[in-house]
């Protein structure tokens, strides 16, 4: 059997298990290979890093654990660097798995420990209908949301005394696992810096948007994470995932070539078809 | 202690059960699927009714009548597992979500999703030569991707070129999607490679499921020979 014959009948899970292999070896042996920042990034960074002591923000966790491998790591470097800047943190979630999301992004961030529930910190926990709850919330936060997560009326927490509607908030970082668009449409055009935590699937969709001026920055994936992570020397989960990502996408691009190269020759042999 | 081992056991063995489909098609692949469905639709339940109770029904029984309009519209969408002929029951309520839905939708889009845009593109990109270049690419992409959906007239002549560029500026954005998708998809991947390393004791499940796909691995070879 010729090369090309053994390349055209491998079985796949070879290439599976090539790929297993190639995903521990960076964590088992980190090669910190160059990761470029890149504007979004840079405008996220810069938007938050901008704000004064005391500032609240807010950040919204529209995913279950499902997309949490991805989107979580963005949510704890920024709260990282929001707790570092001294900021208030007001967590709502627009999808039923968020609130767990956010409990877990606002325990990892330190801000459980190093800060006070309601005064520094609060979880609205979810809120049901989706772009109809984004617009109510915008227009005025009290009207939507009658108790925090765990219950606790709003009244008896002081930190959203301060909050009315969006514009309450500096900095609001949208979560979400789906599309951008709804976001948009309810959170952009008002004084609020608005930044988006996706998951890469949606870069090409957020360029549009940062295009126009209606983001400052997002997030691209992990690799919006590791780069967040330089930025604020927190380097955590996004910066080892970068060495992985990059070694598994040559690998893939190797495969790519390598299939194209064997197409082509055995269309040549079987007469060019 | 007790509690970590045990987590760490549950959680390395659900991840190569799930992972298992790369070897093949088997029972421990159906348990971890049907378990991640399983768990996933009860907490959502779980959590709707909480949303509805905390929020609605709690409220109406304390005294405040308001909320008798939204208890009384989300009553009537069970209409919908009534008969057909009686299913009419849900229409006020649909009604009242699809329009109010799309009117808020509709809404932002004319800001959001029309009107900036167009004031983006329309606006001088500056003097920076990278960012003009940008913004000219951005609207030849623009306008030949939309004639390219201008079905009305023959894609022949002048318009048949300027449809063929449309179609591959959209081809690139199709790639670029499909390849933001991969990096997407394998992050997963990473991810649980890196909690494997990292969490004690979850080489256990690891090691015992590559053990299990060398044996099954021999024994089908075995079966196979005369």
């Amino acid at each position: 059997m010729s090369t090309l014959e053994k390349i055209d009948k491998l079985d796949r899970r070879y290439i599976f298990l090539g790929l297993l292999v190639l995903s521990f070896l960076p964590v088992l042996m980190p090669m910190g290979l160059p990761v470029p920042i890149g504007p979004a990034t840079t405008g996220s960074y810069e938007a938050l890093d901008a704000l004064n002591p005391g500032d609240i923000i807010c950040m919204t966790f529209d995913y279950a654990g499902g997309s949490a491998a991805e989107l979580y790591p963005q949510n704890v470097v920024i709260l990282k660097h929001a707790l570092k800047k001294d900021l208030r943190v007001v967590v709502v979630a627009f999808s039923v798995g968020g609130p767990e999301m956010g409990e877990m992004a606002l325990e990892e961030s330190g801000y459980k420990t190093a800060k006070a529930k309601g005064v520094d910190y609060v979880n609205l926990g979810f809120i049901s209908g989706f772009e109809t709850a984004m617009s109510s919330y915008a227009k005025d936060v009290h009207a939507i949301v009658s108790t925090d997560f765990f219950g606790t009326p709003l009244s008896q927490i002081p930190l959203m005394n301060e909050v009315r509607d969006i514009e309450s908030f500096k900095y609001l970082a949208f979560t979400t696992s789906t599309s951008q668009d709804h976001y948009i449409r309810q959170f952009t055009g008002k004084s609020t810096k608005i930044v988006g935590c996706i998951q890469s699937l949606y870069f090409s969709v957020m360029q549009v948007y940062m295009g126009t001026g209606q983001l400052v920055g997002f997030l691209n994936g992990l690799r919006g994470s590791a780069e967040y992570e330089i930025l604020t020397n927190e380097l955590g989960v996004g910066a080892i995932t970068m060495d992985q990502a990059s070694i598994t996408h040559l690998y893939g691009v190797g495969l790519l070539i390598i299939g194209n190269i064997a197409f082509f020759l055995k269309g040549r042999k079987s007469g060019g078809s | 202690m007790a509690y970590e081992i045990f987590t760490a056991l549950i959680m390395g063995a659900l991840g190569v059960m799930a992972w298992s489909i790369m070897y093949k098609i088997n029972v421990g692949y159906r348990i971890a699927e049907d378990l991640t469905v399983g768990v996933m639709g009860g907490y959502v339940l779980y959590s709707i009714t909480d949303n509805t109770m905390s929020n609605f029904i709690t409220p109406l029984i304390k005294g405040d009548l308001m909320n008798i309009v939204p208890v009384f519209l989300g009553v009537l969408l069970w209409g919908q597992l009534l008969k057909p002929s009686s299913r009419w029951i849900a229409r006020p309520s649909l009604a009242f979500i699809t329009g109010i839905g799309a009117a808020i939708a509709l809404k932002g889009a004319v800001y959001g999703n029309i009107l900036v845009p167009i004031q983006a593109m329309s606006t001088p990109p500056g003097t920076d030569p990278w960012t003009v270049i940008n913004h000219v690419i951005a609207a030849i992409a623009t306008i030949t991707s939309m004639t390219y959906f201008f079905f009305t007239v023959q894609h022949k002549g002048a318009l048949k070129p300027v449809a063929s560029i449309g179609r591959i500026i959209m081809m690139v954005g199709f790639g670029s999607i499909a390849g933001s998708s991969v990096l997407s998809n394998t992050t997963f991947l990473y991810n649980r490679a890196q909690w494997f390393i990292k969490t004690p004791y979850a080489w256990i499940p690891l090691t015992l499921a590559g053990m299990a796909i060398i044996v099954d691995i021999v024994r089908t070879k075995s079966s196979k020979q005369p």
